[in-house]
């Protein structure tokens, strides 16, 4: 087991254990986390969550090399709190006069995210694969949503759910009969919940991440390191497509901006010759989801100690809730003849949790 | 399933309390007849006189649904408290709940009514 999965194992199990969770309590896939980012070890540079509600651990498996843990602390802190419910978390009030119905765009902030990253690889610019660990945050500090469909939404799901009725016979029976109970009436269940498995997404959402690295020059421990910093936000409009079809997902058109600045210590003439330098990056992304695809471009201008481009497009596959495949494919920023750049990830979950692959 | 003893000649009152970030529908009934449903996260119902009421099965189930994100995790963030109100006493029950599906979880309790 190398350092990378020792770090990786024990920071699950002081998660798990201190919540007295287990591995499969975590859903698991090779998004975007901010630390990941930060290193370039993402198919995307612009990128928000679309699962907002997700206490997450992501992570990324380059054949146990890269990985990376994303976490939302919402989900682990004052779990005894009373008084929750769906339209606090949301943002959106419980209020059925739409007039004096009103949306808290901070309640995005519930959303913050940690994440840590270890990855070898080669960075461009520096000869062989370096060993680097990252650290990264994440929040929504801004999100509005179509108030009425929300709560329309919410209020058409609750007066379903209210007709669902566990026999009394079966509940004395305890919690087992009742998994068996639905697990028998699983299409009545199907039938009832299906119309709500659709996303909706915030009408516009402002996300700010920030992100600390550090390399180690000589591959060990105790050897000097390079500093890599960068603090980025992101916004994100979104409509659907198919609004009112029979279709069971809901197709969104998005469009992302992206500024970020960057503070990059990862650049070396030879192996301890190592010199830092600044960029300021703008740019843009549309993605289209269409059914369990997503199809994106995204273009970014790089400003600064060099000037460069980014132009990669994007395609994502969900062939189940378990399994994505993802893959990249274009120009990177690096200014020489080496700037083709192609990222496939495949994300699938097991019984005793998720897992993830990378293949570069 | 526990017995609780209501006495003679009060009225009975269910009070149930949830916190939960997931979306809820709620039912309660009596001898599996429905007397309330409710897709609030804190409802009230006058289940009548315990004369009436003895040897009724009391039972209250919170259907909870998270249409995308981990369910477990708001599985358990999520507390329902039923409150049985009967003369001058009060008894306090916490509903126990179980995953049914990756968007789909229940809470539930079931009592037996005594005077």
């Amino acid at each position: 087991m190398n350092i990378y999965s020792f770090f990786y194992c024990l920071l699950v199990s002081v998660f798990c254990s201190a919540q007295e969770m287990s591995l499969g309590d975590f859903s698991m896939s090779n998004n975007a986390s901010p630390a990941f980012m930060l290193v370039e070890e993402s198919p995307t540079a612009i990128f928000v969550p679309d699962n907002l509600k997700a206490l997450s651990i992501y992570t990324m498996d380059n054949f146990g090399k890269n990985l990376s843990i994303e976490l939302s602390p919402y989900f682990f802190i004052n779990t005894n709190k009373n008084g929750r419910t769906f339209y606090n978390y949301i943002g959106v009030d419980n209020e059925s006069d739409a007039s004096k119905r009103k949306q808290h765009p901070f309640s995005g902030l519930n959303t913050t995210t940690v994440s840590f990253a270890f990855v070898d690889k080669e960075f461009y610019g520096i000869v062989g694969k370096k060993k680097t660990y990252s650290v990264g945050l994440r929040t929504t500090f801004l999100r509005f949503y179509n108030t009425k469909k929300v709560y329309d939404n919410a209020k058409h799901i609750s007066d379903t759910l209210a007709g669902l009725v566990t026999p009394s016979a079966i509940m004395e029976k305890g919690a087992d009969a009742i998994k068996k109970y639905w697990e028998v009436h699983n299409d009545e269940l199907s039938i009832a919940l299906k119309p709500f498995l659709k996303t909706i997404k915030p009408l516009f959402r402002l996300d700010g991440a920030v992100a600390f690295s550090s390399l180690f020059k000589a591959n060990t421990t105790n050897s000097d390191t390079a500093v890599r910093f960068g603090s980025w936000l992101t916004a994100q409009g979104s409509m659907i497509i198919n609004e009112g079809s029979d279709s069971n997902y809901n197709n969104y058109f998005n469009v992302l901006f992206t500024a970020r600045y960057i503070d990059d210590g990862f650049n070396s003439y030879s192996n301890n010759d190592y010199f830092k330098l600044h960029y300021l990056d703008f740019g843009g992304k549309i993605a289209l989801d269409y059914n369990n695809f997503t199809f994106g471009y995204e273009f970014i201008s790089r400003n600064g100690s060099i000037n460069s481009s980014r132009s990669v497009g994007s395609i994502a596959f969900s062939i189940s809730t378990d399994i994505t495949i993802t893959g990249g494919f274009g120009k990177d920023f690096s200014t020489t003849n080496e700037n083709l750049l192609t990222v496939f990830g495949i994300n699938w979950g097991l019984n005793f949790g998720k897992k993830s692959i990378s293949l570069y | 399933m526990e017995d609780v003893f209501i006495g003679m000649d009060n009225d009975v009152k269910l009070f149930v309390k949830i916190s939960s970030d997931a979306i809820v529908g709620s039912n309660v009934s009596l001898n599996d007849s429905l007397v309330k449903k409710s897709g609030l996260y804190s409802f009230n119902v006058d289940l009548g006189n315990s004369n009436i009421l003895d040897n009724n099965k009391l039972s209250i189930g919170s259907n909870f649904f998270v249409s995308d994100g981990n369910v477990d995790s708001f599985l358990r963030n999520t507390s329902v408290t039923c409150i049985l109100k009967f003369g001058d006493d009060t008894k306090e029950f916490f509903c126990e709940n179980v995953k049914i599906t990756e968007s789909f979880f229940i809470a539930f309790l079931v009592i037996n009514l005594i005077n």
